[in-house]
């Protein structure tokens, strides 16, 4: 029997508080990483076995979240998901947060910060508050403002060759992930088109980050509607 | 002088038309890869790409074409051919390409072992290009014998560090143009001619 729909799981929540006890777990070891090794004998020798359990018990949470996550709730792979038809009346937001998640783990990951915790349901609060449904760069500016509003990136870590900085992390990734999902895609390579825009936006990161400063939505709109055709 | 054909052959295929193609960063990163792995097999080096420097590459060339695009149509082919001189000015402005082997195979006093880097991003222009033209009008791109003359490399390399304005220049002489010298890169500052 299935469970009646108004006490059906938010997968979107689940999903994120899931995440959320890994990327927890995966933190705390490494922020006691090294720490035994200062310790004096039979303490060290204690802290280090803790310490392993430790990493036993993150990667089995690992696993335990990776399986949970796709079996459970299905699994989204990149695709041809596009934000012009997402953005459909009545908003397709379930759909829009998990192409989000996965596409935005690309990104990230390519910006040096595959380490960071990126929240589905902030995805999902953005997209069900865009009301515009304007042409297809209208709508991705405001999304793109919306999104960064809902903090949907926690980094703690970014690689030392990261192309994007810490402060500019987050609007790079977001232009990004939209600049993606509204390219013109027709062959099957999804991640390396999710590379190139990825590229195509740190290459122009300073014009991008000056129209996310000012909240130039207009702006914004130019630089979506001008580099889709070009990912 | 290299074989043209045989670096268009490796080109990566492509569902649309070239000169689509080579405006979308995905299939330009991956020809511009593809290209300077097969110039580093016949040349006895190895290239790495920084790919931030090529997107640079890419979006200053785009900025570019989107500044000089003449208006008028009937100077649209004339724009076409004049095109890939600024991705080489943007190529040689940027430079994406390092060698990480010394050279093993190459003929010495040779355009190649003088300037490797420069040799790959012109031989990218050329090849993206003579690949479109054929494409787009049927026509069999003729090569300069400039190309094999260590001087004028020579001068390419020196006054493109000065003024990467040159490039454009030294690759309108490769297709046999005469450039404007004084502002190569600028379409409306080019020599007029009558095409056939």
């Amino acid at each position: 029997m299935g469970v009646r729909p108004q006490f059906a799981p938010d997968a979107a929540q689940l999903k994120d508080a899931l995440r959320g006890l890994r990327y927890a777990l995966k933190r705390g070891c490494d922020a006691v990483q090294g720490t035994p090794t200062k310790l004096p004998s039979p303490a060290s020798k204690i802290a280090l076995t803790a310490l392993r359990e430790m990493g036993l018990l993150a990667r089995s949470v690992d696993q335990m979240v990776s399986s949970v996550v796709h079996t459970v709730f299905g699994e989204v792979t990149l695709g041809s998901h596009k934000l012009q038809d997402m953005m459909a009346p009545g908003g397709q937001s379930e759909e829009f947060s998990a192409v989000f998640y996965e596409t935005m783990k690309i990104v990230l990951s390519e910006l040096g910060a595959s380490r960071a915790l990126v929240s589905q349901s902030a995805g999902r609060k953005a997209f069900g508050q865009v009301t515009s449904r304007a042409a297809p760069e209208h709508f991705a500016a405001q999304l793109a403002l919306q999104l960064l509003r809902e903090e949907p990136i926690r980094i703690d870590y970014l690689d030392a060759h990261s192309p994007a900085s810490k402060e500019t992390l987050a609007q790079v990734a977001v232009f990004s992930v939209l600049l993606y999902l509204l390219s013109d895609r027709e062959n099957g390579d999804y991640a390396k088109m999710v590379q190139a825009a990825t590229n195509l936006t740190t290459a122009l990161q300073d014009e991008i980050s000056q129209a996310f400063r000012t909240q130039d939505r207009a702006k914004l709109s130019t630089f979506f509607a001008r580099y889709a055709a070009h990912v | 002088m290299f074989d043209l054909r045989q670096l268009i052959a490796h080109l990566p295929p492509t569902n649309k038309p070239l000169r689509i193609a080579a405006r979308q960063l995905h299939w330009f990163r991956t020809a511009f890869e593809a290209h300077a792995a097969l110039c580093g097999e016949l040349m006895g080096y190895r290239f790495q790409i920084d790919e931030l420097k090529l997107a640079r590459t890419f979006v200053g060339w785009l900025k570019s074409i989107e500044q000089q695009r003449p208006a008028n149509q009937t100077e649209r082919r004339e724009f076409f051919e004049f095109a890939p001189s600024l991705m080489l000015r943007e190529l040689i402005a940027e430079m994406p390409l390092k060698t990480t082997k010394p050279p093993q195979q190459l003929v010495r006093g040779s355009a190649a072992e003088f300037w490797p880097e420069g040799y790959v991003a012109t031989t990218f222009c050329l090849t993206v290009y003579a690949a479109t033209m054929d494409q787009e009008f049927h026509t069999e791109v003729e090569i300069d014998r400039v190309i094999d003359d260590l001087r004028s490399w020579w001068s390419f390399r020196e006054n493109a560090n000065e003024d990467t304005s040159y490039a454009a220049g030294f690759f309108q002489r490769v297709l046999g143009n005469e450039p404007n010298w004084s502002m190569p890169a600028n379409f409306n500052a080019r020599y007029q001619r009558n095409l056939t």
